[in-house]
C-alpha cells in the first residue's frame, strides 16, 4: 500500500502536533505529513506539493478553514483534495455549510483516536475504491 | 449566577480535560467570586482570554497555575518537554474547545463568533474586568497538581 501524504493546518503548534499523533495512531503512522499555520500557508504549500487528505481547523487567523476548502474548490487540481474539518464549532448551520462548501467530513473537538480513525477510513477508503475499480482496465493491457 | 451555563461549563471542562488532557477535576463549590478573582492575581498563573460576539457576548478568562499547565501539556502533546510558548498554545486551544461545546448547547439557533483565543497579562485581565464585573458566573477547579479558575463575563 503506497504512503499518503497528508497535511493538517492549525494555528495552534500543540494542536497540530496532537492531531498528526492521533492521525499516526488510527494507522497511518508511516504516512508523510505537511504543516500549515492557516489557510493561507496551507494553499501556499499546495501549489508544490499534492496531498491525499487535509485536515483543517476552522477558525484561524488570516484565512479560515471555511475560506480554505473555498479556494481549494476553485482550482481543477485542489477540488479533488477531500478535506476534513476538525472544530469546536458544533452548531447545525455550521456544519451545513462545512459541508455545501465541498467539506469531505467534519470532526468536533474534542475527539478521540477512534473518532479520526472512523472519519480517515470513510474519506481515504473511498478513494481506495476509486483507485481500486481502475485496476481490471490495467490488467491484460500488453504494449 | 447562572446556574445552567456553569452546569454545561463544568461539563465541559470534565470532558475536554479528561478525554484530550487525561485529568480528572473537582470542582470547588467552597468558592467565592473574590476568591476567583484573585487567583488571577497569583503568583506563576497563566492568564488567556476567549470572547464570543454577536447574539451571544461574553469573554471567558482563564487563569492557570503554569506548573499544572505544563504538566496538562505534557499529557496533551505526548512529550517530555515542554516550553512556555507550548503551553500557551495548548491553554488557547483548550479555551477553545471548552467553550465551543457550551455554546452550541446553550445557544442552538443563535448566531454568534467564536473569536481567537488571546493570552493576556493580569492588569489587562483587571482591567477589563472591572467593567463587565457585575455580571459574571466562575468555577474554580481542583487538578491533580494545582488549580484553574474559568470566569465568564457577560457583556
Amino acid at each position: 500500500m503506497s504512503n499518503f501524504k497528508i497535511m493538517v493546518v492549525d494555528d495552534s503548534s500543540p494542536m497540530r502536533e496532537v492531531i498528526i499523533k492521533t492521525v499516526k495512531a488510527a494507522g497511518h503512522a508511516s504516512d508523510v505529513f505537511f504543516q500549515a499555520v492557516n489557510g493561507k500557508e496551507a494553499l501556499e504549500m499546495l501549489q508544490d506539493e499534492w496531498v491525499d487528505l487535509l485536515i483543517t481547523d476552522y477558525n484561524m487567523p488570516d484565512m479560515d478553514g471555511l475560506m480554505l476548502i473555498s479556494e481549494m474548490k476553485k482550482d481543477d487540481v485542489l477540488s479533488s483534495v477531500p478535506v476534513l474539518i476538525i472544530t469546536t464549532e458544533k452548531r447545525d448551520e455550521l456544519v451545513a455549510e462545512f459541508m455545501s462548501k465541498g467539506a469531505a467530513g467534519y470532526l468536533k473537538k474534542p475527539f478521540t483516536p477512534e473518532d479520526v480513525r472512523e472519519k480517515i477510513i470513510s474519506i481515504l477508503g473511498k478513494r481506495r475504491d476509486d483507485e481500486s475499480e481502475l485496476e481490471p482496465f490495467d490488467e491484460g493491457l500488453d504494449f | 449566577m447562572n446556574q445552567n451555563w456553569n452546569r454545561l461549563m463544568k461539563d465541559s471542562i470534565s470532558e475536554v480535560l479528561s478525554s484530550m488532557f487525561f485529568s480528572p477535576v473537582e470542582f470547588d463549590e467552597n468558592c467565592t467570586l473574590n476568591d476567583a478573582v484573585s487567583f488571577f492575581k497569583s503568583k506563576s498563573v497563566v492568564i488567556s482570554k476567549i470572547s464570543v460576539s454577536g447574539d451571544v457576548s461574553l469573554i471567558l478568562y482563564s487563569a492557570f497555575l503554569f506548573q499544572s499547565l505544563e504538566e496538562l501539556t505534557k499529557d496533551f502533546t505526548g512529550r517530555e518537554k515542554v516550553d512556555e510558548q507550548d503551553c500557551r498554545e495548548t491553554f488557547k486551544e483548550m479555551l477553545n474547545m471548552i467553550i465551543g461545546s457550551v455554546l452550541a448547547d446553550c445557544y442552538k439557533g443563535n448566531n454568534y463568533r467564536l473569536n481567537i483565543p488571546e493570552n493576556l497579562n493580569y492588569s489587562t485581565f483587571i482591567n477589563e474586568y472591572k467593567s463587565t464585573k457585575e455580571n459574571t458566573d466562575f468555577i474554580k477547579v481542583n487538578l491533580l497538581n494545582g488549580e484553574a479558575v474559568f470566569l465568564t463575563s457577560w457583556i
